[in-house]
C-alpha cells in the first residue's frame, strides 16, 4: 500500500511547498515575531556574543571568506564553542552546544536520535503504515518517544508558532523534499541559528557527520558508523554473495513511472556494501525534468529495460509488492524475475541509521539465499 | 418509413468509412509502435506477426501497447456514441457525458470506493458504474418539467449543479484522506491509460458492445424525435420508451468508459458535431460515424500524449481536453452565428 504513495512523494520534492496565501499570512506574523527576537536576543545573549553573531552573518554574505569558515568548521572539536559551521546556505556561527533542537527536516530526525541529539521537537507525517499514531516514522519513532520528542505540525503546513513556542537553540531545515521550508529561512534564522542540509545527495553517515559537527555529538556519531560498517561487513562475510552478482534496486509503481536507484544513491551504498554490483539504470528513461543523483524515474516501459539486476530489491515494499513485481507480464524477461530474485525490503524509504540497521537485519535474520 | 436526405447526401458515405478505416489502422499501428521506450517499426511488425516471449520489446507491444490501444479505441467509440445519444434525445447541441454528471457521479463512487479501501480495478470499474448511473438518473429527473416532457436548460443546469456538488464532496473525501489514497485517486482521475491493459479489457468490451447496439437499434426513433415529442407520437413513437432506452445507453456507455479510463471530457461532445457536418443529422450514419470519429479521437489523443513529454505521458484525458476545447470554441462560435 505505501508504495502507491512514493511516486507523489517523490514529485512532491520537485514541487513548491507552500500556497502563497499561507505566505501571506506568516507575512503580518513575521512582524510579532520580530519583536520577540529582540527581547530574546537582549535577554539571553551578551553583547560579544551579538558581535560574534554579527561577524557570522558577515562571513555568510560574503563568498570571498567562505574557505577560512570551512577550515575553521573541520578544526572545531567537540566541547568547543561558539563554532561556525559549512551548510548549504553558507555557514552559520552556533553559540554555544544545542539543547532544544526543533527540527523541521522530518527525514533526518532519525539521524538526530541516533547520534542522542537533543531533539525538542520534530515535524510529523500522516500516521499510517510507515508512521505511528503520533506522526514519527515508525523506524525511529521508539527512539523519538524514549527521548519526549514533541511533535511540531504535519509537513507541508508550515506552522511558526509551534516553532517558536519549542524555545529553539538550533533550528534544521532541508534544502528539498516534502519537508523542506525554506521560504521561511528568513525568519526561522531570526528565532535561532538555523542550519540547512541536504538529505538527498549524500548517504546516512554523511548526513550524521555534519548533523553531529552542529550539534556537538561527533563522538557517537563515529561510534554508531563504526558499529553499523563493522556489523555490515559480518552481514557480508555470512551472505557470501558470489563477486560479481548485479542486483537493482527499484521503487515499484506498477503502471506508471519507477524510481530506480543510481550508483550513486544512498540505496545502492548500502546494498554495495553487501556484496553486491548495483546496475546503473539508463537515463534515457527518465521522466524527471531534474536530474539526479539518487533514482532515475524511469517510465514504466522503460522499467523493462531498466532493472537488469541479476536480484532486484524493492525499496518500501511487502511480500506482496514482490509478487506483482514478479506477476507483472512486461518484466517476464528480466534475469531477476526469471530467476526468482525479487526482495522487498520493508523500512527502506529514507535511509538513516535505524532503517539502515533494520535493512541489516533483514539481511541476517530473514534473507533466503539466491536461487539460481 | 422515415427518412432525412439532406444536401451531404452527395458525399459518398462508403468512401468515409473506407478513410476512416484505412486511418484506424495506420493509428492503430502507430499506436503499438510509439512510447517511452523505442522499439523500432520492423521490431513492432515483428512484435505482432512473430511474437518472441523473451524478446521484452515484444513484451512491451503485446503486454501495453496493443491493450491500451484498444482500450482508446473502445473507450473513444463509446464516449462518441454516447455524445451523439444524449445530444439527439435531449435535442441539445451542448450534451455530453461530463455535462449531465456522468463523469462526476462516477469519480464521487471512486473515491467513496477508495475511502472504504477498495483496490481491486474490476470493484472500482463497478462503483464507477452505479456513480454515472445515479446521478444520470437524479439529473433527467430534476429536469423533468413539472407538466410533462423534459426541458432542455432545466436538464443542463441540474447536470451542471449536480456535477459541482460532486466534484465538492469528491474533494473533501479525497483531501481529507490519507496520501495513499489521493494517489490511487489520481492515477485513475488523470484519464491516463497508462499500464491499464487486459484486465479491464473484457468489460469494457461486453458493456460497450451492449450499449452500441441498444443505442444503434435507436436511429430511426432518434430521427422522429428530433422532430420533436409531438411529431415523434404522429410518427408512431413510444416517446416513455425510447426514453428509457436511451437513459441505459447514456449510463452504459459513458459509465463503462469513465470506468476504464478516467474521466474523459470533450471527445463525447466534439466527435458528435464533427460526425453531423460530416454526413448531417440521419442517425443511420450520424451514429456510427460518431463512434468511429470518438475512437480515432481519443486513439490520437493517447498517442500524441505519449510523445509530447516523452518519456513522461500526459493522461488522454488530459489530451483530449487539450485538442476539444479549441474545436468547442470553435463550434460555439459557429452556432452563435448560425443562431443570429
Amino acid at each position: 500500500m505505501a508504495k502507491d504513495s512514493l511516486l507523489s512523494r517523490y514529485c512532491s520534492l520537485v514541487l513548491p511547498q507552500d500556497s502563497a496565501p499561507r505566505s501571506l499570512r506568516q507575512a503580518t506574523t513575521k512582524e510579532r515575531i520580530q519583536v520577540r527576537i529582540n527581547l530574546r536576543t537582549i535577554a539571553s545573549t551578551t553583547v560579544a556574543a551579538a558581535l560574534v553573531l554579527g561577524l557570522g552573518a558577515c562571513t555568510a554574505s560574503s563568498s570571498a571568506t567562505s574557505e577560512t569558515s570551512q577550515a575553521e568548521s573541520s578544526d572545531a572539536q567537540q566541547g568547543q564553542w561558539p563554532r561556525t559551521i559549512t551548510d548549504e546556505k553558507g555557514s552559520v556561527t552556533i553559540e554555544e552546544q544545542p539543547k532544544r533542537i526543533v527540527n523541521t527536516a522530518m527525514s533526518t530526525t532519525g539521524s538526530l536520535l541516533a547520534i542522542d541529539a537533543p531533539v525538542a521537537a520534530t515535524t510529523i507525517t500522516t500516521p499510517g503504515p510507515e508512521a505511528d499514531s503520533n506522526g514519527f516514522f515508525t523506524q525511529w519513532s521508539e527512539a523519538a518517544t524514549a527521548a519526549d520528542v514533541q511533535p511540531l505540525y504535519k509537513i507541508g503546513n508550515f506552522d511558526l508558532e509551534s516553532i517558536i513556542a519549542q524555545d529553539p537553540d538550533l533550528i534544521v531545515v532541508s534544502t528539498s523534499g516534502a519537508d523542506s521550508v525554506m521560504d521561511h529561512y528568513d525568519q526561522l534564522k531570526e528565532i535561532a541559528p538555523t542550519i540547512v542540509v541536504n538529505y538527498s545527495d549524500k548517504d546516512w553517515p554523511e548526513l550524521t557527520r555534519q548533523l553531529a559537527e552542529a550539534t556537538g555529538h561527533e563522538a557517537e556519531a563515529e561510534k554508531i558508523i563504526a558499529e553499523f560498517d563493522e556489523r555490515a561487513a559480518q552481514v557480508k562475510e555470512k551472505l557470501a554473495i558470489p563477486a560479481g552478482t548485479t542486483a537493482s534496486i527499484v521503487s515499484y509503481n506498477k503502471g506508471s513511472a519507477s524510481p530506480v536507484g543510481k550508483t550513486t544513491g544512498p540505496h545502492s551504498r548500502l546494498i554495495t556494501s553487501l556484496g553486491f554490483d548495483v546496475v546503473e539504470p539508463p537515463e534515457e528513461y527518465s521522466t524527471n525534468p531534474q536530474k539526479r543523483d539518487d533514482f532515475v524515474f524511469t517510465s514504466y516501459e522503460g522499467l523493462a529495460k531498466s532493472a537488469t539486476g541479476d536480484a532486484t530489491f524493492l525499496i518500501a515494499a511487502t511480500d506482496e509488492t514482490a509478487k506483482t513485481f514478479l506477476e507483472d507480464p512486461t518484466l517476464a524477461n528480466l534475469p531477476s524475475v526469471k530467476s526468482k530474485n525479487v526482495f522487498p525490503l520493508a523500512n527502506s524509504f529514507r535511509l538513516d541509521y535505524y532503517s539502515s540497521s533494520q535493512i541489516l537485519d533483514y539481511f541476517e535474520n530473514d534473507f533466503p539465499s539466491l536461487s539460481k | 418509413m422515415f427518412q432525412t436526405r439532406t444536401s451531404t447526401r452527395r458525399r459518398s458515405p462508403l468512401l468515409w468509412w473506407a478513410a476512416a478505416l484505412v486511418m484506424l489502422c495506420l493509428l492503430m499501428f502507430c499506436s503499438f509502435a510509439v512510447g517511452s521506450a523505442s522499439i523500432s517499426l520492423p521490431e513492432t511488425l515483428r512484435a505482432i506477426t512473430d511474437f518472441d516471449p523473451s524478446n521484452t520489446e515484444h513484451l512491451l507491444v503485446h503486454e501495453l501497447r496493443i491493450p491500451r490501444t484498444f482500450l482508446a479505441i473502445l473507450v473513444g467509440a463509446g464516449l462518441g456514441l454516447a455524445g451523439a445519444l444524449m445530444q439527439s434525445l435531449t435535442r441539445n447541441p451542448l450534451a455530453e457525458p461530463g455535462l449531465l454528471g456522468v463523469n462526476s457521479g462516477a469519480a464521487f463512487a471512486v473515491a467513496l470506493a477508495i475511502t472504504f479501501g477498495v483496490i481491486q480495478p474490476a470493484v472500482l470499474m463497478l462503483f464507477a458504474f452505479a456513480g454515472a448511473g445515479a446521478s444520470s438518473i437524479a439529473v433527467f429527473i430534476l429536469g423533468q418539467r413539472s407538466t410533462r416532457g423534459n426541458d432542455l436548460s432545466r436538464m443542463v443546469l441540474a447536470g451542471a449543479g449536480l456535477s459541482v456538488m460532486l466534484a465538492a464532496a469528491t474533494t473533501i473525501l479525497i483531501i481529507g484522506g490519507t496520501s495513499q489514497n489521493q494517489s490511487k485517486y489520481a492515477s485513475w482521475a488523470t484519464g491516463s491509460l497508462q499500464g491499464r491493459g487486459y484486465d479491464v479489457l473484457p468489460t469494457t468490451l461486453v458493456v460497450i458492445l451492449v450499449g452500441s447496439v441498444l443505442a444503434l437499434g435507436m436511429s430511426r426513433t432518434l430521427d422522429a424525435l428530433a422532430l420533436g415529442e409531438d411529431s415523434a407520437k404522429a410518427l408512431g413513437i413510444n416517446s416513455q420508451r425510447a426514453w428509457i432506452l436511451g437513459l441505459l445507453g447514456i449510463v452504459l456507455l459513458p459509465g463503462a468508459a469513465t470506468a476504464a479510463a478516467g474521466p474523459i471530457s470533450f471527445i463525447g461532445l466534439a466527435a458528435p458535431h464533427a460526425a453531423r457536418m460530416l454526413v448531417g443529422a440521419g442517425h443511420q450514419r450520424l451514429l456510427p460515424l460518431s463512434m468511429a470519429l470518438g475512437a480515432l479521437a481519443l486513439l490520437i489523443a493517447d498517442i500524441l500524449g505519449r510523445v509530447v513529454v516523452i518519456p513522461d505521458e500526459v493522461g488522454a484525458g488530459a489530451m483530449s481536453a487539450l485538442i476539444g476545447a479549441p474545436l468547442f470554441i470553435l463550434l460555439a462560435r459557429r452556432m452563435l452565428k448560425a443562431g443570429s
